[in-house]
């Protein structure tokens, strides 16, 4: 029984994940950016260049830390779908290899991120903690981003979807860095593995075994970095379709023009129009 | 009338040089064949794809150059049915191989000392003539589903005819050695059957061959992933057997040990249980049927086919 549930499990993940993807592309890509036409949107944004105003820059340190966390995600997923699909001849130690130093440094990495944001001079963990002043502005961030609205609820500097999305990579990054050390099965921690000490104790005897538990976990592993993959491409095209000035000044391609006195109300008011952007906020998705 | 003169005194010199060569070249010829013990008639040996040709094997050789006068020689090639083979043999795969100490015709047994030397079935006598000296590997080969049944009649002979003999696999003049040597020297033999799969066992069992692509063992062995098995390494090598025979390696009641027991394969703290190992290896060559029989492959498949036709313009 299991033996045919693993191998559909596998293959139904590879077709959903692979068609959902599509899917995602082409409902932002194509029917996102073609609504976006007769709205007004895209004249605005991409015509007009009326960019979202900021009364901040993105600080250096947390620019590098994304681009080097942006670095090693793209290895750690080359190398991984490389691992699973074999796709050229000859590179599956070399890819190994990839993976492993990816993944120490985006381990490092995310430590760097989490002191900077409650340890450092500036900890701005705040910015991505969700209130309920976040939550009461759900519907009205979804209803504008799905053309219900022109209204976008501004509270903070990232709006309640936003820190969902930066926050739910966060959990996802813990999910993944634990997953993919439950894949190890060498002894080097005290004669023991880490698939030993992580799963091997409590889910071995749930599901037949330690070898067991590691073919489910990478199961775990492998959807995981789907979900990198599918709402790392909503982030591109929000960061890149609904603000390219702080996109670029984050890559450090082309300075942000900032306005100390872009936002000359509270944060808990409303957007009268969005689009017009006259008072839009700071968004970057 | 100068320059006449001169090229009646080039053309006098030139008949001199080729008068005092030719008895130097037939004398030297004549010493090499006299050397290599075989009466060789340089005049009419022909290489010529479609006439015939003569050597007079009075005295057998049993010197490697001796065949190598002619077999050394990259256009000796021969027109049969309509095809044009070749029966160069390269003699630095010769010298890079585990036989390179080895005499020809101590493979080739039969080799008929006249020419040409046609003989009906040379190359079965070439492939099995390794049973001569490796013959623990011939007596567990002779018991396997391997084994050629020397009493079949009819459709039955002929299927018995094509199953392999040690040469089908191992290949002829360019064979490693995969052992480890005396001398420390490391298996090359391994990797060179590695490398050769699909000419190993992926060219008579096709099916099994397409169907081993699984992720982490098929998939990445065909991409040359040095730690994912080769089929021989979970079915065996020369006591090979149908998986329903309880004596395989792969049936249900070895898989655990097969799993197990492999070159940093899943005997990690003996963590392979009954469980895993039936999952992972009804994957291994079940994965392709799997995504065949899935219905939303299948839907898709259908609607790309169906948009193909739309812009079919062959019929």
């Amino acid at each position: 029984m299991s033996a045919i549930l693993l191998a559909n499990v596998n293959v139904w993940l590879d077709i959903i994940f692979v068609t959902l993807e599509i899917l995602v592309v082409i409902v932002f890509f194509v029917v996102h950016v073609g609504v976006s036409i007769p709205t007004g949107r895209f004249r605005k944004l991409w015509i007009e260049k009326q960019w979202p105003k900021h009364d901040w820059a993105p600080p250096a340190l947390p620019k590098f830390i994304h681009f080097q966390h942006l670095a090693m995600m793209l290895l750690l997923g080359l190398s991984g779908m490389y691992i699973r699909f074999p796709f050229f001849e000859g590179g599956r130690e070399a890819m190994r290899y990839v993976h492993y130093v990816a993944m120490v440094i985006v381990g490092l990495n995310f430590f760097w991120r989490l002191w900077y944001a409650f340890f450092s001079k500036e900890r701005d963990w705040k910015e991505f903690a969700v209130g309920k002043k976040d939550m009461a502005s759900l519907l009205g961030v979804a209803a504008y981003y799905t053309y219900f609205s022109n209204n976008k609820p501004h509270v903070a500097k990232y709006n309640v979807m936003q820190k969902l999305a930066y926050d739910l990579f966060g959990v996802l990054m813990i999910v993944q860095g634990l997953t993919g050390m439950a894949l190890l099965t060498q002894p080097f921690i005290f004669g023991t593995s880490p698939r030993e000490l992580l799963i091997g104790w409590w889910l071995g005897p749930l599901v037949g075994g330690t070898a067991m538990a590691g073919a489910w976990v990478r199961i775990v592993h492998y959807s995981v970095n789907w979900l990198f993959i599918i709402v790392t491409t909503v982030h591109i095209y929000l960061a890149a379709g609904i603000d390219l000035p702080c996109t670029l000044d984050f890559f450090g391609i082309k300075k942000l023009d900032v306005d100390p006195n872009a936002y000359h109300h509270a944060h808990d008011d409303e957007h009268a129009d969005a689009p017009s952007l006259s008072s839009a906020a700071a968004e970057v998705d | 009338m100068k320059r006449t003169s001169g090229i009646g005194l080039l053309a006098a010199a030139l008949v001199v040089a080729v008068s005092l060569a030719v008895p130097a070249v037939a004398s030297a010829a004549t010493a090499t064949t006299t050397a290599t013990t075989m009466t060789t008639s340089v005049a009419t040996r022909s290489v010529s794809p479609t006439a015939p040709y003569a050597l007079d094997f009075t005295i057998p050789t049993e010197s490697k150059s001796g065949c190598m006068v002619c077999h050394g020689d990259k256009n000796l090639t021969r027109l049969k049915a309509g095809a044009t083979v070749s029966y160069f043999i390269d003699s630095e795969s010769i010298e890079k191989s585990t036989h390179a100490k080895q005499f020809c015709v101590s493979c080739h047994l039969d080799f008929a000392y006249k020419a040409p030397h046609d003989k009906t079935g040379w190359q079965d006598t070439a492939k099995l003539a390794c049973k001569n000296c490796h013959n623990d590997q011939f007596l567990a080969f002779g018991k396997s589903s391997h084994r050629r049944a020397i009493d079949a009649t009819g459709t039955a002979a002929t299927l018995e005819a094509s199953k392999p003999l040690c040469g089908d696999c191992h290949g002829s003049h360019d064979i490693m050695r995969i052992s480890e040597s005396t001398e420390g020297v490391a298996p090359q033999g391994r990797q060179q059957l590695r490398d050769q799969g699909y000419e190993v066992c992926g060219r008579c069992h096709q099916d099994n061959w397409d169907s081993y692509n699984d992720y982490y063992h098929g998939a990445a062995y065909k991409a040359g992933a040095k730690d994912a098995p080769a089929c021989w390494d979970c079915h065996g090598w020369h006591d090979i057997y149908p998986s329903t025979d309880t004596r395989s390696k792969v049936n249900a009641a070895h898989l655990v040990e097969t799993c197990s027991t492999g070159d940093g394969c899943h005997e990690q703290h003996g963590t392979a249980s009954d469980e895993f190992i039936e999952a992972a290896a009804s994957m291994i060559h079940g994965k392709q049927q799997v995504r065949a029989d899935n219905p939303l492959l299948v839907f898709l498949k259908r609607i790309t086919d169906a948009i193909g036709g739309l812009f079919d313009t062959s019929s």
